[in-house]
Parts: structure tokens; C-alpha cells; sequence
């Protein structure tokens, strides 16, 4: 059942309500530029993909019946443009060991000389490593990685903001990994000793 | 490769643990552009309205007609038609009897 506040401000916006359609903007917009920037493609301006999502929003409002939170559906029209945006892109760079920064290399040499886990003043640089290592995957492929493993989503939430089916998510998450341990191992293969 | 598993895992672990970067608030540019396309696309939409009703009306009757008019067809076929056998019998007897 969709909030009564937000049912209120749907109706209002439904019956052309400018402020409420402004309200609601500023509602979302924190959700919306989070996804945007989590899947983000190359070369696409963050603005125009945020202002291409709510015109879609603004556009389907008609549709929203309030079987679930408005969020998981404002959440599936972002994911879904991002995701359109990507398959765009025919490019996928694979990440080399010269592209990677002096501090990234270095956090790199640490991932393989020792077996512990990270030292926390390496959080966002290794947050910067995946996120070159995701930019040489599929866009399904980075999804899910993201969804699962970087803002640790159940796989419930994950069929929430994708559609997917569990079982495909689960195959589509292993093969994921595969491949970013191929890419990781190549990296480690041209490190230099 | 049980390595690099190992090393992929300690990887995603720290960047999940890397805080969120603050989400800055939207630009009243963007939100003034936003407005404005909702704004145009209501006015075409509006624009729209009408003759879409109209048009949508009218093959709602245009499909009422033409399946009256099968309907009547299907009738009409399936009678015989008496005064054609009549004549058509009349016709025979003239024929054959002597």
C-alpha cells in the first residue's frame, strides 16, 4: 500500500500539482543520484541521466499502483536506465597495472603479500580498484556485484530492484566473481617483482 | 586460484566498507528543467487527449457496425430464400412434366 502521505502527494501530482511534483523531486532525488552514480557509464553526464530518469518517473506515475514501496519502483526504472546506458557502451576497457594509481598498486602489492584483511585507510582506495575492475564488466554483471557485494543487498532485495528471478541472480553473481578473479589475476600476472 | 578468490573477497569487503560519498543537494537548474519537462509533456499529452478519444470512440463504433452488419449477413444467408425456390420449382415442372 503506497504511505497515505505519499498517496496524497501522488494524487496531487496526478492532478498536475506543480509544488507537489517539486516535493516529490526533492524526495527522490537523493535515491535516484545515489544509483546513477553507482552505474554511472563513461562519458555520460550525471545530470542528464538523473533528469532522463525522473522524466521517466514523472512520465509512468500513472502506473505506480503502491504494491510496493515507491522506492523499489523509483529504484527499477533508475537501475534499468543506467543499465540501458551501459549496454551503449560497446567499449569495455580491461584494466592494466599501469592504469592503476601508485596508492592503488600499492594496496594491490598488500592484497597479495599478506592474507589478512585490509587495513581500514585502504577502504576507499579499494573501493576505487573495484570500481575500475567492474567498469570491464557486462552492465548485468557489475549490477549485481554491486547490489550483493558492495551495499550488501539480500538477494530478495536485489529481485526487488532488478526483476530477476533468485536462481538467475545466484549464477549471474558466480559468474561475476569468475571473471573479476580472471581480471584480478592478470592484474597480479603484470605486476611487476 | 584459491588466492585470488581469497584476495578478490578481502577486496570487496574493504570497498564495501568504504564510506558513501555525501550526496550534495539537487540544483534548482536541474529541478527547474525537470518541472518545465513535465510541464510540456502534460501539454502534449493534453493536446493528445482529445482526437485520441475521439479516434479510440470511433473504431469502438466503426467494429459495433461491421459486427451488426456480419451478424445481419449471417442471417440473412442462412434462410432460404422461399420466393427463389418457389419460382425455381415452378420453373421445373414447366421443364419436365409434359
Amino acid at each position: 500500500m503506497v504511505e497515505p502521505s505519499r498517496g496524497g502527494l501522488l494524487e496531487r501530482i496526478r492532478q498536475r500539482d506543480e509544488d507537489a511534483a517539486r516535493t516529490l523531486f526533492n524526495e527522490l532525488h537523493p535515491l535516484v543520484l545515489k544509483l546513477v552514480r553507482s552505474y554511472l557509464p563513461r562519458r555520460t553526464s550525471e545530470e542528464d541521466l538523473v533528469q532522463t530518469v525522473f522524466m521517466k518517473i514523472f512520465a509512468n506515475l500513472d502506473q505506480y499502483s503502491g504494491k510496493v514501496p515507491l522506492e523499489h519502483w523509483v529504484s527499477r526504472i533508475a537501475v534499468n536506465t543506467c543499465l540501458n546506458q551501459l549496454k551503449a557502451e560497446k567499449v569495455r576497457p580491461e584494466l592494466r597495472w599501469a592504469d592503476l594509481s601508485d596508492e592503488e598498486q600499492h594496496v594491490m602489492e598488500t592484497l597479495a603479500s599478506t592474507g589478512d584483511d585490509l587495513d581500514p585507510s585502504h577502504e576507499l582506495t579499494s573501493r576505487e580498484i573495484v570500481d575500475k575492475l567492474l567498469g570491464a564488466l557486462a552492465p548485468a554483471d557489475r549490477l549485481v556485484v554491486r547490489l550483493l557485494h558492495l551495499e550488501g543487498r539480500s538477494l530478495r532485495d536485489v529481485q526487488g530492484v532488478t526483476g530477476w528471478g533468485i536462481p538467475m541472480i545466484k549464477v549471474r553473481a558466480f559468474r561475476a566473481r569468475q571473471k573479476l578473479k580472471k581480471h584480478l589475476e592478470r592484474l597480479s600476472m603484470e605486476r611487476p617483482m | 586460484v584459491k588466492d585470488t578468490k581469497h584476495q578478490l573477497t578481502r577486496l570487496l569487503k574493504s570497498a564495501a566498507s568504504a564510506p558513501e560519498p555525501a550526496l550534495e543537494e539537487p540544483s534548482l537548474s536541474l529541478e527547474n528543467r525537470i518541472i518545465a519537462q513535465w510541464r510540456s509533456a502534460l501539454v502534449s499529452d493534453e493536446l493528445f487527449e482529445w482526437p485520441l478519444l475521439f479516434f479510440r470512440r470511433a473504431f469502438v463504433c466503426a467494429c459495433g457496425i461491421v459486427l451488426i452488419a456480419l451478424a445481419w449477413s449471417y442471417h440473412e444467408l442462412s434462410e432460404p430464400p422461399p420466393t427463389h425456390v418457389a419460382v425455381a420449382e415452378y420453373e421445373m415442372q414447366l421443364t419436365f412434366l409434359p
